[in-house]
């Protein structure tokens, strides 16, 4: 089958316009496509100083070329705008089927324009698009929305075959903290991105695609997802630990390693760590494991809760982060509440990670007397796992306390006078690692373009876990030049479509990942090119958040981690070191004092 | 009679099979010799030296190396170890 140029839908919902249009190849060769080509034609087509939920913004659903393509862990797409939390760049990640469909389609990605005048969700059939009525979906959860979405489809396998990506109620409520939930269970999670679909007053995405991906060659494309899914099969994170226990199996390990936030960074070890560990989920109310498409690893977890009454309930999760933060990060030991919790995050379309960060800052403010009882009308003490549920439902709605805490903690914490209780970089909430224990985990933070961030240089896998090469937690020697190579080598992870859990195996690096590009579209990559193209990506995010008003000062972690040592476990009496890492992190990357990158750089990378 | 010490030992996962009768949750106190190292430690439990590991020593992870396979054992160091696991 002859290979095409990739085309991708715009859709203008002022204009009720949709077009469809090719990508230039030359721009696809030097972004790949996801999170680097989405990010490129946002710099290009939007104002980096736009009010994000406004009109003016953009909202970009973007696949990379081995999405859908047969590649193992090719399920991913971004969802890129600007964040409507930080003002800065948004690019969240997901799985699932939808994006593999939305390839089927013979579409890499959909550009949303404007607003929409009534509710409307995007009906994608192959070369059938169209925009329809979404008023009877409105204020539904994005479960019901997937039904009812089903529903309102009048052929039958039509509406049983269509992938689904929606907001719910905090989506359209405009949450700052407000996810795109597709298939249900997956997220793209953070910065806010369901906030910026509901201003657009665009309910759902439903997409069927029949067609075959065509490939540059299918000999040497086959040959390279062959050796990519054997590495797969034999590295034992990626074909033991992930099946079975899912991401949840970290609780034990961090908390081991006193780094396992706890009462809004408090703390760091959780006396219940074992109660919400993988193991415990495991045993408690797993039901299953679940892949997303082309994923031979299906860490998924498929759990049901049963008992007590108040918790009952059936879906994905939790996840590492989303059981971690919204329990020890809550002070929360009880896994049936915590996954409760994830439930209704993910019915709402609120993100797991700033919810439980928003909900530990309120639990903070209040025991610290800055919340008063009155204006909260409950015991929000850390622990209080019916206090948990209670916000969540508040923040999706924005009643009681949730009509600021929609907005994010650093909201919060700002309008109750606090501001240095929020756990955050750029006003993101921080994710479930305290990086007092593991030094380059605060520069990752610190650096990263869409604000505190773990899966944009995930350096746990180095400092703590031993993945690839070890290093000291405890140093801020060889840091920084490990932060820029793993923000680069995720870059390119997350612009080729694939699932950054994939280079959790062994020899998953620029080489498996190269063959399988160059089978598929013929682009000649070297290994090197393809870190270039990383870099590219990192820089052409940071000069979007210069321009919108980002300076060398946003790259911090809170005062707490900075300047308030660890009282327990192995990390006990650091601090995070930042200032020892951040101005040769600078200097690497070919930037000033200033973290501003250099003309030379941006000539090398080919964004001048 | 050779002089011993104790140590606060916790396998997580797949090689709980390993620990010592007597132990409950995954942990349990165990003795050894004085002057015994990491490897053997992994010898007398029967876990195999040369499969990845991650061994934390008092809240620090270490990878398995043989580095840290000479890592003396001391009086009341806790000592947790888990097979290879990533995730987040």
């Amino acid at each position: 089958m002859e290979r095409s140029t990739e085309r991708i839908i715009r859709v203008n919902l002022t204009q009720k316009t949709i077009m469809v249009e090719s990508i230039d190849s030359t721009l696809m060769k030097q972004f790949i496509g996801g999170r680097g080509l989405g990010t490129k034609i946002l710099y290009d087509e939007v104002d980096p100083k736009v009010d994000p939920l406004s009109p003016d913004n953009k909202l970009i659903f973007m696949a990379g070329p081995l999405t859908g393509s047969g590649a193992p862990c090719g399920s991913r797409y971004m969802v890129i705008t600007k964040s409507p939390l930080t003002s800065a760049i948004a690019c969240s990640n997901s799985g699932g089927h939808f994006p593999a469909e939305l390839r089927s389609a013979g579409y890499l990605g959909i550009i949303v324009e404007g607003k929409a005048p009534t509710p409307v969700y995007l009906l994608i059939d192959d070369d059938t698009v169209h925009l329809r009525d979404a008023t009877l979906l409105w204020k539904k959860t994005t479960h019901q929305t997937e039904d009812a979405l089903r529903a309102d489809i009048a052929d039958a396998a039509l509406a049983r075959d269509v992938r689904i990506a929606s907001i719910g109620p905090a989506g359209e409520n405009l949450s700052r903290i407000a996810c795109v939930i597709n298939d249900k269970h997956r997220a793209a999670g953070r910065s806010g991105v369901g906030a910026v679909m509901g201003s657009k007053n665009l309910k759902a995405i439903a997409v069927r695609g029949t067609k075959k991906i065509a490939k540059h060659n299918n000999d040497t494309f086959t040959a390279a997802v062959r050796a990519a899914t054997e590495r797969l099969k034999a590295g034992p994170v990626t074909s033991q630990g992930l099946p079975k226990f899912g991401t949840a199996i970290l609780v034990n390990i961090i908390n081991e390693c006193g780094i396992l936030p706890t009462r809004n960074f408090q703390q760091s070890v959780f006396a219940g760590a074992s109660k919400i560990s993988g193991e415990t989920l495991a045993e408690t109310y797993l039901v299953r494991n679940k892949a997303c498409y082309a994923c031979p690893i299906a860490c998924g977890r498929l759990t049901k809760v049963t008992s007590p009454e108040t918790f009952k309930g059936e879906g994905e999760g939790p996840e590492y982060e989303t059981v971690e933060l919204l329990g020890a990060g809550c002070g929360i030991d009880d896994l049936a509440a915590i996954t409760k919790a994830n439930y209704l995050c993910n019915e709402f379309g609120l993100d797991t990670i700033s919810a439980a960060g928003t909900v530990a800052t309120a639990m903070e403010l209040y025991e610290k007397g800055y919340l008063p009882y009155k204006d909260i009308g409950m015991d929000l003490r850390f622990g209080n796992a019916e206090a948990l549920l209670s916000m969540i439902y508040d923040m999706a709605y924005r009643r009681g306390l949730g009509a600021v805490a929609a907005d994010g903690g650093y909201v919060l914490a700002q309008t109750y006078g606090h501001p240095e209780l929020f756990m955050g970089v750029k006003r993101q909430e921080l994710p479930a690692y305290d990086p007092r224990g593991a030094q380059g985990m605060g520069l990752t933070y610190a650096t990263s373009n869409r604000g505190a961030c773990h899966v944009r240089g995930y350096l746990i896998a180095n400092e703590i876990l031993g993945v690839h090469e070890k290093l000291d937690p405890l140093t801020t020697q060889g840091k920084a030049s490990a932060v820029k190579a793993i923000q680069e080598l995720t870059a390119v992870f997350d612009a080729s479509g694939l699932c950054l859990f994939a280079s959790l195996a062994p020899g998953m690096g620029y080489d498996v990942v190269r063959d399988m590009l160059n089978g598929l579209t013929g682009f000649g990559y070297t290994s090197e090119d393809l870190r270039c193209c990383g870099e590219r990506i990192w820089n052409i995010e940071r000069l979007f958040n210069l321009k919108a008003g980002f300076t060398a000062a946003d790259d911090t972690l809170p005062k707490r981690l900075l300047e308030e040592p660890l009282t327990q476990g192995g990390p006990k009496g650091m601090v995070c070191m930042l200032d020892k890492m951040l101005p040769e992190y600078y200097s690497l990357r070919g930037w000033d004092t200033q973290g501003v990158p250099s003309k030379e750089k941006l000539a090398e990378l080919g964004l001048l | 009679m050779q002089k011993t010490i104790t140590i606060e030992l916790k396998l997580f996962m797949f090689l709980k099979k390993y620990l010592p009768a007597g132990a409950t949750e995954g942990k349990a106190r165990y003795e050894i010799e004085e002057g015994a190292t990491i490897k053997d430690l992994l010898e007398r439990l029967g876990i195999p030296i040369e499969e990845d590991k991650i061994i934390v020593i008092n809240g620090i992870s270490h990878k398995q190396s043989d580095k840290t396979n000479a890592i003396r054992l001391k009086q009341d160091d806790v000592v947790a170890i888990f097979p290879p696991i990533a995730g987040g």
